[in-house]
């Protein structure tokens, strides 16, 4: 770089060749498009949902029975489906985006993004999307670019390929695995290398030290999830997710959180650890603005940015999932399933089963429940010290689930027919966990409600007003 | 959707018109993957994209176990190998480098020697592997459920299981004491700076 | 080459195990050296898992094997990185070339 000062305007890098054409496609196509869309943005929302339904009806309809002809098809089918799985991952991370800032301004007493595209900013994701993709493309001068450049895209893969196996119902699944759980789990233990090589390949102090205090939390909070989850696996005693599933599809206590107090408690530490595996607050020490800048990601600007974002979006999605399917009965109503049956047969009463007894419906709306749980303990608790995050999880996580585990075997070992007493015992507190559950959502739905009932009384008139100038 | 596992080998496994080709197909792809990996480790000057490219070869490695009906023993590897031993070196690149630019470059005599006996090596091992009839024939992926696995842990492997877990224990002592940190120069108090 | 035999595991094991070899001789960075040790444990794994699957598909030691070597492997490349920050406290290098202070 020359010592020379030149103005700004001739230093600015003018994308050429193949570059530029891409860009100046992109800036036309949002001149044209964005007015339209702001436009006609419910229809084609709705549209949207409609031609994906109807896209899914069509493949499921023409292209499975083709199977049976053609053996190799399937490859094409695969294919069709890792497309769809990225797509979905896209969606749901801008989705996420949205509803972040959205839930960040309500605990805030503020309303979040209200401009952008009309209907309280829904389409604020889509706009830093675009300005994501349009800013310049830098590469530090020290910086390994090789590795600078792969980094990203190594800590979005792994949560991208957990979708292969994660059912969202009980045939809703891409590859079914035995040992499914533990697939689950190494992609996510793959995540930390990008990070890592994001930290060492930016050339900087800052980015060096939140790659490790990343790497270090997440191996240390590892083992408490790992230890946590065995405990109802322990009662489940198989890795297979549709299984798992299958084992809690009699109403909401034979969930398996609520099936005994040791994997009620496990639950919770699973939470914690979880909310520790994506850098959430309160342990997002790595991402720590106030001190690291950006941590790990300080060097990034643009897409290579916001392709990390989506990975941890992906990743949340990912080990929300895995609560629900492990503790949390999957994609089963609280109601029992075979009183679905009562239903009938024909396609209305499998949609209506679907809708209300197990479903896919059932299982997204689980997971996007913990998925807001996350951004509400982000923006409600402060952030810990390193320190105190290796404190919570040696020194009183991990003993933890060790007593949870050993109390857990006891517990399973007597609850079985040859002990008659201990049987009847844990079928009442089981009922008991479930109940507590109940109380607990209950609560929750009540202090919910009366919050939302006296939102204007407590937080005070929150109004859209005219920026200065406008 | 509901494609089970057992159902995916079958039609893979099978000579079903254009079905085994996806085998071998994933098997070249896997295969160039991981002997791409061992190669870029051979030749990377910088020790953190050494550790790249072994990431490579242990995932491609993974990938053959999957293809090998090994689904557990993939699972642990990425586990384990991937997810923890290179993190390990990568945290160790960190903690032992004094610049990203320096590197160790061997001199060439050294690496003309070295490809000379791997080269024979290689040669020795390939004309053993080439020329023998192996035994056996290929039969159905193996039934290698986690519940199969876990019964033969407990059962005729017991014994190596134990003592793998003996050992773990003592190497993470181990490990936890050589690498303490040894506090040189300690200052009593503040006035012998 | 429609069928992928057990040879051409066993193949490219070999190769992979030379290369690992190669990397152990001639790397001057101690960690490039593990590097190839692990790669050296890599070969012999998929050695061990497609013997299992080729030539005896019934039983499952093969993998039982590999998932020993994985632990060991593990647990030796832990002691390694210990060892190596030692060498590096006292060194200020990780060149293995000059760990030459027991030269009589």
């Amino acid at each position: 770089m020359s010592s020379i000062w030149v103005p700004w305007s001739d230093r600015r890098k003018q994308y050429t060749g193949l570059r530029g054409r891409i860009v100046s496609c992109a800036t036309a196509i949002y001149r044209i498009g964005a007015p339209l869309l702001k436009r006609f943005a419910p229809v084609v929302f709705f549209g949207t949902v409609i031609a994906a339904i109807v896209a899914i009806w069509l493949f499921a309809a023409l292209v499975m029975p083709l199977l049976h002809k053609a053996g190799w098809l399937f490859v094409v089918r695969d294919v069709i489906i890792a497309v769809a799985v990225l797509g979905l991952v896209t969606v749901l991370a801008m989705y996420c985006i949205w509803w972040e800032r959205k839930v960040a301004g309500r605990i805030q007493s503020r309303l979040g993004p209200m401009r952008t595209g009309g209907w309280h900013g829904w389409s604020q994701s889509l706009a830093d999307g675009i300005k994501c993709i349009t800013k310049e493309d830098t590469v530090p001068d020290d910086a390994d670019h090789l590795l600078f450049r792969l980094a990203p895209y190594l800590a979005f893969v792994p949560p991208v390929c957990a979708f292969m196996a994660l059912p969202f119902g009980s045939s809703w699944v891409f590859r079914d695995m035995d040992p499914g759980l533990l697939f689950l789990l190494s992609l996510l233990g793959l995540e930390i290398i990008g990070i890592l090589v994001a930290g060492w390949a930016s050339a900087s102090k800052w980015t060096l030290l939140g790659a490790m205090r990343q790497g270090c939390q997440v191996i240390s909070y590892e083992i408490p999830m790992g230890m946590a989850l065995l405990v109802p696996i322990m009662c489940a005693g198989t890795l297979r997710l549709t299984a798992i599933g299958d084992i809690q599809s009699g109403g909401w206590f034979t969930w398996l959180a609520f099936r005994n107090p040791f994997t009620f408690v496990a639950l919770f530490v699973y939470f914690i650890g979880s909310l520790a595996s994506c850098k959430r607050a309160p342990f997002d020490l790595p991402e720590a603005e106030s001190e690291l800048v950006g941590g790990f990601h300080t060097e990034y600007s643009g897409f290579r940015w916001a392709v990390f974002f989506f990975g941890e979006y992906a990743a949340m999605f990912v080990v929300s999932a895995i609560t629900t399917i492990v503790f949390l009965g999957a994609w089963h109503s609280p109601l029992p399933a075979e009183w679905g049956m009562a239903l009938g047969e024909g396609w209305l009463a499998d949609a209506a089963r679907g809708v209300i007894f197990s479903g896919p419906l059932w299982f997204f709306y689980k997971c996007t429940w913990f998925i807001f749980t996350h951004m509400w303990l982000r923006w409600t608790l402060p952030r810990l010290r390193i320190d105190q995050v290796l404190y919570a999880c040696v020194q009183v996580l991990l003993p933890l689930t060790m007593v949870l585990l050993l109390g857990n075997t006891v517990w399973e070992l007597f609850n079985s027919p040859a002990h008659p007493a201990f049987a009847g015992f844990s079928t009442v507190v089981g009922y008991l966990m479930g109940l507590v559950g109940a109380v607990l959502l209950g609560g929750f739905l009540v202090i919910a409600g009366y919050g939302w009932w006296n939102r204007r009384r407590l937080v005070g008139r929150m109004t859209v007003q005219a920026l200065p100038g406008a | 959707m509901a494609e089970s596992t057992g159902l995916t080998m079958t039609l893979l496994a099978s000579a079903q018109g254009g079905a085994g080709l996806a085998e071998s197909l994933c098997f070249w792809v896997l295969a160039i993957g991981a002997l791409a990996g061992a190669v870029g480790v051979v030749i990377s000057k910088e020790i953190i994209r050494t550790a790249m490219c072994l990431l490579a070869t242990l995932v491609a490695m993974a990938g053959l176990y999957f293809l090998l009906g090994g689904y557990f023993l993939g699972a642990v590897q990425l586990i384990v190998y991937a997810g923890g031993t290179l993190v390990l070196i990568v945290f160790g690149v960190m903690l032992t480098a004094r610049s990203p630019k320096v590197s160790f470059e061997p001199r060439w005599f050294e690496m003309a020697a070295g490809a000379v006996i791997c080269a024979v090596l290689l040669a020795t091992l390939l004309h053993v592997v080439l020329r023998t009839t192996w035994p056996g024939e290929a039969g159905d992926v193996p039934d290698a459920t986690v519940a199969a696995i876990g019964q033969q842990f407990l059962g005729d492997y017991l014994v190596p299981f134990e003592a793998a877990s003996i050992l773990l224990l003592v190497v993470m002592i181990g490990a936890a004491f050589l690498a303490r940190p040894v506090r040189r120069n300690r200052r009593r108090s503040q006035r012998d700076a | 080459m429609f069928a992928v035999t057990l040879q051409h595991y066993l193949a490219l094991g070999a190769v992979v195990f030379c290369l690992g070899v190669l990397t152990m001789m001639v790397k001057r960075n101690a960690i490039g050296v593990l590097i190839g040790v692990e790669l050296l444990l890599n070969a012999a794994n998929i050695n061990l898992v497609a013997f299992n699957r080729y030539a005896a598909p019934g039983a499952l030691d093969g993998q039982l094997a590999a998932i020993f070597v994985i632990v060991l492997a593990a647990a030796e490349a832990a002691l390694l990185i210990a060892i190596l920050v030692n060498f590096y406290n006292n060194l200020i290098t990780v060149d293995v070339d000059q760990g030459d202070r027991l030269k009589g």
